[in-house]
């Protein structure tokens, strides 16, 4: 119990540098987003935690983030009465589906100030006002400069890939409703083409305590089913609707893992229609803005 | 030219760091793509290490900006950990026959480096510091404080041996305990019980510490687990100990046997190992490595952050009162702790347990602690000029040469805070037969009495000192005639024949 409250807060307060086997599914207008339990074929989703997370997303304006297959925001994640949670995350496009993204974060910017104003302040007003000044986003662009040559793990990331950080700027901006799941499978369910499966050899430390608590449960992945309204925050009308599921493996061996992902994804492409994708959803609202104007 | 050139050297000067040196610091301290720096191959940076020391940065490249650059503390702080983290390599490298004629060398001329002058300096107050905070009575729960903050579990009872690895000169293995997977080291041979009451001593006076703790017969159980996909035996487990450090484990082994169906059903978490083979011994020490606790390196004693420390430079009289020869830097620890509410720095003094009677032979190289008959009535003497202690030791950092009279009186009254009700509690977790405690309790009196007279510190408690002391038939006039029980003792408490150790002559 001591340990795992430990890792926790630790998960809480260092910053994340780690390469996820996860994939995404395009899902379409049939199914509708749920904060209840449900399953697909014997892969039950158990739902366990929703939050808020709104996004900037910076580039330049001959997208050399888009052109270098990487992300670059600042993220608001809000979760019921808590105070409001802020970070700056750089992550990898994938090559190909369900291939690993390269993700880098740092979760300190209440120190963050440029000409002796907040980021979060910047950011805040952005979010709610849903459109930037011309005065904001020179600040903006001049704190990314700034930080350019800093020891914050995603500038260390675009020095490592040799992208530039001068003309970056905030391109577009998303709201989203995500809804967290444990993919588990019950093992006391008695027909089941799962029924050979092993325990999971995932320390019982990183495992989630209803899980552990829950003997018959084994946990394969986490997902998450988002709904997003993104906008281009300078003066745009349009929105651009995103609806997707990503799916993270959890199981190890990671490799047998790996076939109970391929397993899950025939089952969702044949039953529910969803499709593989591969972009991340700032590479698809940065272009649908781009392709539109 | 020549005044612009001028005028930026003086503005450097007068900065200390400049900003381009404060950044590669922190990229060295961040940054995987940096090799190498001050001529180490460079370990892989965790993760507390990196956030902690951004977050510094950060606020140090806000100051900047600010026109406040630098920040004297962050810089000092960030500098610290630095230094820290560079001589954990030195550290890891291992002791060089430099290192070890070095230190052979100190302890020969300890008692000529160990006489400070009485001066009427006034001294600054002592606050609340990273490697200091002042404890309220009971002291001798000071200790027990410590760990239960960073929620240690010492109540263990089955330990599975994870790997095995000849560092240092204790014997010991590295172990997790069954229950929460928490990470400790056992530890055998004279050091067992010096560690434990040493440690206590200094969370007593104050100072931050290890937390090693000492079990008596049959109270762990340590599984000997598989080395890679074999199983260990225990003769592998024997071997590597005595071709590591040098002891023959067989003596302290009192039962081999297998996990049983009963074992099982007493310890439900022993349900993947029914028939693994488990050993109980006549006594370990058990330290932990605490999940909240990140180890960056040595505290490093002689850095700018600390040499003015008066908490720091007075350690040198502690440690002189506990009689411990083992005071090289790499026997403190600068860490970063974890807490709900943040991070925070943590110096402490580790490895404690070449004290309270360590014996130093040259010729044939042979080191052992924890013998009583070693360890003086007093250690202290008043001369003409001030003091000089009959002390050795294997380092003496340059901050406590340069302890000052003012330095070393706060360590006497920090001493003198100590009750015989603190000192008689914290030689119960020794594992010693009660009659060579008493004998402790005697001398360890009368050296603290010794140094209170000398700083001329009133003492606050009345404590009856009997050097003449006989108890049982082991001790006789105030000294251990032979050993009280061999069988349970194996190390011998008596016997002052140690082991080969690198660490000196």
């Amino acid at each position: 119990m001591v340990k795992i409250l430990c890792l926790l807060m630790m998960g809480l307060l260092i910053s994340a540098n780690r390469i996820e086997e996860q994939r995404k599914y395009v899902i379409g207008d049939n199914l509708k987003l749920s904060d209840k339990q449900f399953s697909f074929g014997e892969f039950i989703f158990y739902p366990h935690d929703t939050y808020l997370a709104e996004d900037v997303y910076f580039d330049s304006s001959d997208s050399i983030l888009v052109k270098s297959g990487l992300g670059l925001r600042i993220r608001r994640v809000r979760k019921g009465s808590l105070p409001p949670q802020y970070s700056i995350q750089l992550k990898s496009e994938m090559d190909a589906p369900g291939t690993a993204r390269v993700e880098e974060e740092d979760k300190d910017l209440t120190i963050q100030f440029i000409d002796g104003v907040s980021i979060i302040s910047i950011v805040e007003e952005m979010i709610l006002k849903r459109q930037i000044s011309k005065d904001q986003e020179e600040k903006l662009s001049k704190w990314i400069e700034r930080k350019a040559t800093s020891s914050l793990a995603p500038f260390q990331e675009l020095r490592r890939r040799n992208v530039s950080c001068v003309g970056l700027r905030p391109v577009v901006v998303g709201y989203s409703k995500r809804q967290r799941f444990h993919v588990i499978y019950d093992k006391s369910i008695e027909v089941s083409s799962l029924l050979l499966l092993k325990e999971s050899q995932k320390s019982l430390l990183l495992t989630p305590a209803i899980i552990r608590d829950h003997k018959d449960w084994v946990w394969l992945m986490e997902a998450s089913w988002d709904e997003s309204v993104f906008i281009d925050p300078h003066g745009d009308k349009r929105e651009f609707l995103i609806k997707e599921l990503e799916v993270e493996n959890k199981y190890r061996p990671r490799e047998r893992g790996t076939k109970l992902l391929d397993k899950l994804e025939q089952i969702m492409i044949n039953d529910y229609k969803m499709k593989p994708g591969k972009e991340s959803k700032f590479l698809r609202a940065r272009l649908y803005f781009r392709e539109n104007t | 030219m020549f005044f612009t050139l001028f005028i930026s050297l003086f503005l450097n000067l007068g900065h200390g760091a400049s900003i381009q040196e404060h950044r590669e610091k922190c990229e060295t301290l961040t940054n995987a793509d940096v090799l190498s720096a001050e001529g180490w191959k460079l370990d892989s940076r965790k993760p507390i290490l990196q956030f902690y020391v951004r977050h510094l940065c950060e606020l140090q490249e806000a100051n900047f900006d600010l026109g406040k650059f630098p920040n004297s503390e962050i810089d000092g702080e960030l500098n610290l950990i630095y230094a820290s983290f560079i001589d954990k390599h030195r550290v890891e490298a291992g002791v060089s026959l430099i290192d070890i004629l070095k230190m052979g060398f100190t302890n020969d001329i300890s008692p000529y480096l160990l006489k400070f002058k009485k001066e009427n300096k006034t001294r600054k107050e002592v606050i609340d510091s990273y490697v200091w905070t002042k404890q309220n009575p009971p002291l001798h729960e000071a200790f027990d404080h410590q760990w239960k903050n960073l929620q240690i579990d010492p109540n263990i009872e089955w330990l599975e041996i994870d790997k095995m690895e000849g560092k240092g000169s204790v014997a010991k293995v590295h172990a997790l305990d069954i229950k929460n997977d928490s990470r400790w080291l056992l530890k055998w041979g004279d050091e067992i019980h010096s560690d434990p009451v040493s440690s206590r001593l200094f969370a007593a006076l104050g100072y931050y510490v290890d937390y090693p703790f000492f079990k008596n017969e049959g109270s762990v159980k340590l599984i000997l687990g598989k080395q890679g996909k074999r199983k260990r035996n225990v003769k592998q487990l024997v071997n590597f100990i005595y071709n590591s450090y040098k002891v023959n484990l067989s003596p302290f082994i009192t039962k081999v046997s297998k996990i049983s169906e009963s074992d099982i059903k007493e310890e439900p978490l022993l349900r993947n190992k029914l028939n693994e083979t488990y050993l109980e011994f006549t006594g370990v020490a058990i330290e932990p490595r605490p999940l909240m606790q990140t180890r960056l390196g040595p505290l490093m004693l002689d850095d700018r952050f600390n040499n003015e420390r008066t908490e720091l430079r007075g350690a040198l009289l502690a440690h002189i009162w506990i009689g411990n020869w083992d005071t090289k830097s790499d026997n403190t620890l600068l860490a970063i702790e974890t807490y709900k509410a943040g991070n925070k720095l943590r110096g402490s003094f580790s490895d404690l347990g070449v004290s309270l009677g360590a014996r130093i032979n040259k010729f044939p190289r042979d080191l052992k602690a924890g013998l009583v008959n070693e360890l003086d009535w007093e250690v202290a003497e008043k001369t003409s000029e001030g003091v000089k202690f009959n002390h050795r030791m294997n380092q003496i950092p340059e901050l406590w040469r340069e302890a000052s009279w003012s330095d070393l009186s706060w360590m006497a009254e920090q001493i003198a805070r100590i009750s015989p009700e603190d000192l008689k509690e914290i030689l119960s977790y020794s594992g010693w037969p009660i009659e060579i405690q008493n004998l402790y309790f005697a001398k360890l009196a009368s050296r603290r009495k010794n140094i209170l007279s000398v700083f001329e510190v009133a003492d606050p408690y009345e404590w009856f000192i009997d050097k003449n002391r006989s108890e049982n038939d082991v001790i006789k006039n105030g000294v251990l005639i032979k050993e009280p029980n061999k069988r349970l003792y194996p190390e011998g408490l008596f016997d002052n024949k140690g082991r080969f150790r690198g660490y000196g002559w």
